[in-house]
């Protein structure tokens, strides 16, 4: 049995507007020890999805189904008390701005032993104590405990923060982002830090990152995601070798790779789809430049193509060739003329008379 | 930190300069005087003219004024009441301790509730509990203190007869030590209904302060990372969040308490309580310049001191500020 | 009185319909009466001269004059009536009961003679008459009474035949006290409950036997020298003895055992024997020479006139005086006598700067020895033992309440037995109701009244001051606004009917009759438009 095992999970805003459906069906497991990475561009729902996993979603976005299930028990139902018990304890979680998210009012060591206080019944001096330790284990020197957040440097904020999370030993990390604000030699010094504890204290991790090298760095699994679906879920060797969505294709060029340092490096042009209108196709249509007619009238299904390796593609059988054409700057920008064309059509048609937007939503 | 201190005191004695200028002049140049405001007197003449000698009215508007303060910086002396025929300032200093007293007493209570009040209020924004809650602080703010006053005084003192209805102390009281003057039961007993009367009229504002400060630090990241951190809700809201949330509200604190010495005149003035309000109102209504005066100043020295000691408080409560 | 009401507006109607044949055409404008400015207390401050004035717009309106009613503080008043330039048209004011105004001195001479006309006087109207002049100085002069009274009768009928000022009403005095507690109540006419007679007179039957009475303003200090307000001055008449004292309309002496006139200038005063001073010292001649020759070297305050009006007091022996006075006065008894407390020479002697003084711990001669004060809260006053007629309880408490509602719940409660300041309308209705409370109605010695600019048109001419006293009608404002709280009063009406002896019933009355108004102002040539708007005459 995995230790989390995410089922069709769904996630919805309640907009102003109507919903906006920010994580469609999402599945996958961590074995314990294990580690997840969460890659896609900002909006893809990675964030939504951590939250839903910490439950920690904003009073206007609930859960619509799915199950979330921790140690076989489902979070989805839990009641606060219920959780209260598993948080920190079990699941514990490192945020993306550790300035935000220290309570600026108090001593960095104080917010430490807080955690280890009430959830270990622990003394003052106890829980002190164990703070040294863990900030030991980060690296950060005990007369930093003292401190309050604004003294510290981001990348100890941010030490303190994996410090903090380490605390009570928990089962399960959660970091989101967690050297993204950081420069890229402190980022690589951290990463290696938390990985080595990860190992030391069999740790799952699940790490969302919209850098998919640090999910090279770190992980042995990965989930790619687009419009708040799986594109693409295998282990970082299978995505990064052999990827079979032409999402993961992109986002592959986005980022300078160790292994691949001749790649050009491409972005994707255009954005993602408006997630709060009703989607017929592959989600990823309209900037694909392998999209065919069938892309645009339904969504695929998740395929598996190897163990543990899946896609959600109409044309899977093509990736081979695809990989290829990929690599090159005109593939992507021949796409996105025809997507835009494409969505001007579409425009047209829905609402007549009203002139030809600006392409998609954000 | 000292630079600073300097900086802000020596803006205030400016300041306090200014002003007392301005009040100097400005009742002196109402068109009556401390003689006129001496009811049914029929003093005539010689008798009014003896009086102005002896106040020292006789004498040219910037002869006084200079007068005045050659006395208040050589003497620290504020001048004697026309009427009590007392220095000024023993006139306030007599009232001044009954006033903070009922004054702190109510705003310690009012913000104590209040800030709780309002943490809790934000916590559960949109249910029927907040709108309750608002509703019920903004009635106790919008009706007349006078009126409240009236009304628990109709209820508590002459319907249920638990409390007093006026004064501060039992009439006919055994005379003691000036500590026990306060320190008694009787002396709390008259308190209560005036304290909790001036605390209702106040309780609206930290409330409502602190229920917009928590709504924007509710939202903070660290919040978030409190409930992750598997906290209880109430530990959240007071320890992570309200106390986030309480700047505002402590400077509000700390001038309202400035304004409050010389504010509490209706809720003195139902309750008979012998304050400075009342002391303030009589001698500006009766032309006691030097009282009057000398009333003012004190309030805005209050006030001045009050914001001072918000900064310093706001370097206690917030980490982050560095004085400069 | 609705029925007055309604008279009164048709008349109005009349005599609009009336003038409107007149032609506007023949009026010089120069000539139409200006709009007239009257200054009155505010609504909070004292509500019924606050509506008196507004009846007194409403009379002037019959005579086709128009009135702005500016309702302004109370010493603002002061200041505008009594100073140069005497910048106003119309005001309304009042004297408070006063021990020595049940002596006609101040209202006859002090008010209305031309010697005060001047910057600051009490002659505010500007009345300036030597014809007058002369019956009040044969007021002033007299220590006869017999021919003082009939100056003084004289007087009242000239000031109301030449309507110098208009009374409105004379106050009652109206206050509680708890009939269960108290006997033996009886009130002083012109001053009330809280006087020197009642106190001293008044028995509690029940209880613990100390008096205690409510009081609205706390005292500001006790110094004899420089009292003005008037709730020092009854303290201060508790504490300190004179040479003589009210009793019913007449003085009686006091500290002094009796006294003679030996003529206008000179009266000797025997002063009576075994008297002390609340800490103990005798009581004797050389106090009360000390006193006057004190005073008038460092003032007297309110009653400076009569400790000045003295040229030297002559010691005859430890306990004999001669007063020589500078000039005949003929109040010096019923008011200097009655208003100068005797000082205590040893101490007074020794203080430095005394009107600079607030007098802590004051010693006096009279009834009740000054207990403490606690500013604010109360002040307590005990029997003085020594006392020559001791009082029948063992003290006075006086508590202060900041607010009228304040006043009535403490007696209601019986926490006080006798409320000192005068009841309101509404408080003596409510009060009333219970059975532990009786209200005791005296007529006071101060009246409320309208007065005017005699100094400039159209109030400097007779005529139209007699048409005006036709179209105001005291008895209706009075009645409209205390109901029988108090006693109408009207033009020349200046001596109190508590003032017994000197009050003089039969001067002329001025019947409330618009048409008659109108036929005096037409004879005397005034005009009016077709819009009904008065003009002066021709010159």
């Amino acid at each position: 049995m995995p230790l989390l095992d995410v089922a069709d999970l769904r996630v919805e805003y309640q907009l102003p507007g109507g919903s906006l459906r920010a994580v469609e069906s999402v599945s996958f497991g961590l074995e314990k020890g294990g580690t997840m990475g969460i890659v896609g561009e900002s909006g893809c729902g990675k964030s939504t999805l951590m939250k839903a996993l910490l439950r920690l979603l904003p009073a206007n976005a609930r859960i619509t189904g799915g199950s979330i299930r921790f140690k076989g028990q489902d979070l989805v139902p839990l009641r606060d008390d219920e959780l209260r018990r598993l948080r920190w304890k079990e699941i514990a979680y490192v945020p993306q701005s550790a300035l935000n998210a220290l309570n600026p009012v108090y001593r960095v060591g104080e917010q430490i032993a807080e955690a280890i206080m009430v959830h270990q019944g622990k003394s003052r001096k106890e829980a002190w104590e164990r703070a040294k330790t863990l900030f030991n284990w980060v690296g950060l020197e005990a007369k930093r405990l003292d401190a309050y957040p604004h003294q510290l440097s981001g990348g100890m904020r941010q030490r303190t923060m994996i410090a903090m999370a380490l605390a009570l030993e928990p089962e399960l990390l959660i970091a989101d982002e967690p050297t993204t604000a950081l420069d890229v030699v402190v980022q690589d010094r951290i990463l290696q830090r938390l990985m080595m504890l990860q190992k030391q204290l069999q740790l799952s991790l699940v790490l969302v990152t919209h850098d998919i090298s640090v999910v090279a760095k770190v992980c042995d699994r990965a989930l790619v995601m687009y419009a708040g679906r799986v594109a693409e879920l295998g282990s970082t060797r299978q995505i990064f070798k052999s990827p079979f969505h032409p999402y993961t294709m992109g986002l592959l060029n986005a980022f300078p790779n160790v292994k691949h340092q001749a790649r050009e490096l491409i972005s994707i042009p255009g954005y993602p789809p408006d997630l709060s209108k009703p989607l017929a196709g592959c989600p990823f249509a309209a900037r694909c430049p392998f999209a065919v007619d069938e892309c645009h009238r339904a969504a695929p299904p998740p395929v598996e193509v190897e163990p543990g390796h899946v896609a959600a593609c109409h044309r899977l059988d093509q990736a081979e060739t695809f990989r290829e054409a990929a690599r090159h700057r005109s593939t992507w920008e021949q796409s996105m003329a025809a997507g835009e064309a494409r969505e001007q059509q579409v425009a047209a048609a829905q609402a007549p008379g009203a002139a030809a937007g600006g392409a998609g939503g954000e | 930190m000292l630079a600073f201190m300097a900086r802000r005191l020596l803006q205030a004695a400016v300041s306090l300069f200014v002003l007392l200028t301005i009040v100097f002049f400005m009742f002196r140049l109402l068109p009556a005087n401390p003689v006129d405001a001496m009811v049914d007197a029929a003093l005539g003449p010689e008798a009014i003219a003896r009086l102005y000698a002896e106040f020292g009215l006789d004498q040219p508007l910037w002869q006084q004024y200079v007068l005045y303060l050659k006395n208040i910086i050589t003497k620290g002396d504020f001048g004697m009441s026309f009427f009590f025929r007392q220095p000024a300032v023993d006139i306030l200093a007599d009232k001044i301790v009954n006033t903070l007293i009922l004054a702190i007493t109510a705003l310690v209570v009012a913000y104590a509730l209040g800030t709780l009040w309002g943490a809790l209020l934000a916590w559960y924004r949109g249910s029927a509990f907040e709108t309750a809650g608002i509703t019920a602080a903004l009635t106790f703010k919008a009706a007349p203190e006078f009126w409240v006053g009236m009304i628990f005084v109709m209820i508590f003192a002459y319907g249920l007869g638990w409390l007093p209805h006026s004064g501060m102390r039992e009439p006919g009281y055994e005379e003691t030590s000036v500590l026990l003057k306060y320190l008694n039961l009787d002396f709390l007993r008259h308190l209560i209904l005036p304290a909790t009367v001036a605390a209702l009229g106040s309780i609206a504002t930290p409330t409502l302060l602190m229920r917009n400060t928590m709504l924007e630090v509710m939202h903070e990241d660290f919040v978030e990372l409190a409930k992750a951190k598997g906290l209880s809700t109430l530990r959240i809201i007071y320890l992570h969040a309200a106390r986030n949330a309480l700047l505002p509200v402590v400077t509000s604190l700390a001038t309202n308490l400035g304004r409050a010495v010389g504010g509490m005149v209706l809720v003195e003035y139902v309750f008979s309580w012998p304050g400075l309000g009342r002391e303030i109102v009589l001698a500006a209504t009766r032309y006691d310049y030097p009282v009057a005066q000398a009333a003012f100043l004190m309030i805005a020295a209050l006030v001045m001191l009050m914001n001072i000691v918000a900064d310093l408080l706001y370097g206690y409560l917030d980490p982050r500020i560095v004085y400069k | 009185m609705l029925r007055r009401l309604l008279t009164l507006l048709l008349t109005a109607a009349v005599v609009f319909a009336g003038v409107a044949a007149v032609h506007a055409q023949s009026l010089d404008p120069a000539r139409r009466v200006p709009r007239l400015t009257f200054y009155t207390t505010t609504p909070q401050y004292d509500p019924g001269r606050y509506e008196a004035a507004l009846l007194i717009q409403e009379a002037f309106r019959l005579l086709g004059v128009d009135v702005d009613v500016r309702p302004i503080d109370q010493p603002v008043i002061t200041s505008i009536s009594r100073s140069e330039p005497w910048d106003y048209d119309g005001f309304f004011l009042s004297w408070g009961s006063q021990p020595e105004r049940l002596d006609p001195h101040h209202y006859v001479y002090t008010l209305f003679h031309s010697s005060n006309l001047g910057h600051l006087g009490e002659n505010r109207q500007g009345f300036n008459d030597p014809v007058y002049d002369a019956i009040a100085e044969g007021a002033a002069v007299s220590l006869d009474p017999e021919q003082r009274r009939a100056y003084v009768f004289q007087a009242q009928e000239y000031l109301a035949d030449n309507v110098v000022i208009i009374p409105l009403w004379f106050n009652h005095l109206t206050q509680a006290y708890n009939k269960n507690r108290l006997d033996n109540v009886v009130a002083q006419p012109g001053l009330g409950l809280f006087t020197y007679n009642s106190l001293t007179r008044l028995r509690i039957t029940q209880g613990p036997n100390v008096l205690r009475v409510a009081q609205r303003q706390d005292i500001d200090h006790l110094n004899p020298l420089t009292v003005v307000q008037n709730t020092d001055r009854q303290i201060l008449d508790l504490i300190y003895d004179f040479l003589g004292r009210l009793d019913g309309d007449e003085v009686v002496p006091s500290t002094a055992e009796s006294w003679r006139v030996i003529d206008n200038l000179t009266v000797e005063v025997k002063i009576r024997q075994g008297l002390t001073f609340h800490d103990g010292k005798p009581v004797t001649a050389h106090d009360v020479k000390f006193t006057w020759d004190y005073g008038k070297q460092v003032g007297f305050g309110r009653a400076d006139t009569h400790v000045q009006i003295v040229d030297r007091v002559d010691l005859v022996d430890d306990y004999t005086v001669v007063f020589h006075l500078k000039e005949p006065y003929g109040a010096f008894i019923n008011a200097a006598f009655i208003s100068v407390p005797i000082l205590p020479k040893h101490i007074w002697e020794t203080v430095e700067n005394p009107t600079q003084w607030n007098n802590p711990n004051p010693i006096g001669s009279g009834p009740f020895s000054f207990g403490y004060w606690r500013r604010g809260e109360e002040l307590r006053l005990n029997r003085f033992a020594g006392y020559y007629a001791p009082a029948n309880v063992d003290g006075i408490l006086q508590i202060v309440y900041a607010n009228p509602d304040a006043i009535v719940g403490a007696m209601e409660l019986g926490d006080v037995d006798l409320v000192v300041p005068q009841l309101t309308l509404e408080q003596e209705q409510l009060l009333k109701q219970n059975s532990h409370v009786a209200i005791s109605y005296v007529q006071g010695s101060g009246w409320t009244y309208f007065a005017y600019n005699l100094r400039r048109q159209p109030f400097a001419d007779l005529a139209f001051r007699k048409g005006m006293a036709h179209v105001i009608d005291t008895a209706l404002i009075t009645e409209t606004i205390l109901e029988d709280l108090a006693t109408p009063a009207g033009p020349g009406q200046v001596v109190p009917p508590s003032a017994g002896y000197w009050y003089n019933p039969d001067v002329t009355r001025y019947e409330f009759d618009p048409d008659l108004a109108r036929r005096i102002l037409a004879e005397a040539g005034y005009q009016w438009d077709s819009a009904g708007r008065l003009y002066l005459p021709a010159q």
